[in-house]
């Protein structure tokens, strides 16, 4: 699932509770279940990786991130 | 020095070079007052050497980085302390009147608002994803205790009694104070923002900074006790303390340096496919 790959490739850097954080805010947005997320969803998973671990994470940290979440969708 | 090098192998350098230095006050056999500044410099020089460290990593960070700001916030911050001592062995050595130099207590101050704005700094960072109501209402308590002590175990029992007026007693309470203010409750407002998230290897670099200030600001305080309750004695450990609180310090500028370089690696791709579409 993509939420899953999502919050266990984020939680190592950030804690579990940001790397929920930024999966609910997706599903917020894209108005579905957190399990519901599917490919489509990424580009807005990524932009919310960029907008909140912008300001606490290097910036090639955060890229490195979002292109392994924009990889998922290949 | 490349970024990459182990936070806990410069800590351990540092360490022995401040134990170096303890032991040289301690035993060594130059006269008191040429102790007293060789102390100050050898201080100077390690704090220095952690400032420089810090600024380092910083300038390392892109222009448009959090952390290098919040970085280069610490390492001016602690530059000004080095500075501060070296003001300290320069009044020593030549008089008050030294080559010119301010009075070390600008330096001090200088310090205090540079790590005060760096962890407002951090604490701004942070806002977007926590409730900032526990950790802002716990740090409010932890300095609330620290206030009542420095007023009840300190100021009233020993510095007002020990001062010829008001305005002595306040200079000898202010750093004490300062330390609680700039110090202990920005860190552990800090540190316990960072804790209610879970952690993660992004906020390992800002633990050990609030480590870090919470031992020095313990440490000064434990000294400032010392001297009014006449149990200080120069060159023992608590004025070497603050050193290896600095050294915790530098070891969060490298723990953030090294994460950075990680993700420079073009093999590292910290994320693996989902294991169902």
């Amino acid at each position: 699932m993509i939420h899953e790959a999502a919050v266990s490739a984020l939680e190592p850097w950030v804690g579990r509770i940001v790397a929920d954080t930024c999966v609910r805010a997706t599903a917020l947005a894209s108005g579905k279940a957190v399990a519901d997320l599917g490919v489509e969803d990424i580009p807005m998973l990524s932009a919310n990786v960029q907008r909140l671990l912008g300001p606490i994470a290097p910036v090639s940290a955060v890229d490195s991130i979002v292109a392994g979440l924009e990889g998922l969708t290949s | 020095m490349r970024r990459s090098d182990s936070p806990f192998v410069q800590f351990v350098i540092g360490a022995v070079a401040t134990l170096l230095l303890a032991m040289y006050s301690t035993f060594g056999s130059a006269p008191e007052q040429e102790m007293g500044y060789l102390s100050a410099l050898g201080s100077a020089a390690i704090v220095g050497m952690c400032a420089a460290v810090i600024i380092g990593v910083a300038a390392g960070f892109g222009r448009k980085e959090p952390w290098r700001r919040q970085w280069m916030l610490v390492g001016l911050g602690i530059a000004a302390y080095s500075l501060a001592h070296l003001a300290v062995a320069a009044r020593a050595a030549f008089g008050a009147d030294a080559l010119l130099l301010p009075s070390p207590d600008v330096f001090y101050f200088a310090q205090y608002l540079l790590i005060g704005a760096a962890f407002v700094a951090v604490a701004q960072s942070y806002r977007p994803l926590v409730d900032a109501r526990r950790p802002a209402a716990a740090a409010t308590l932890f300095g609330a205790l620290a206030v009542a002590a420095l007023w009840f175990g300190l100021v009233v029992p020993y510095v007002l009694p020990q001062s010829d007026g008001i305005a002595q007693a306040l200079r000898t309470a202010l750093y004490p104070a300062c330390d609680i203010l700039f110090l202990f409750v920005p860190s552990a407002y800090v540190a316990l923002s960072v804790a209610q998230l879970g952690g993660g290897r992004f906020a390992r670099p800002w633990f050990l900074l609030s480590i870090g200030a919470v031992v020095l600001a313990c440490a000064r305080a434990a000294a400032v006790w010392l001297q009014v309750t006449g149990g200080y004695e120069p060159g023992t450990v608590v004025d070497y303390v603050p050193l290896l609180a600095f050294l915790l310090m530098a070891a969060g500028a490298l723990a953030a340096a090294r994460l950075a370089e990680e993700f420079m690696a073009p093999a590292k791709v910290p994320l693996s496919a989902p294991s169902a579409a």
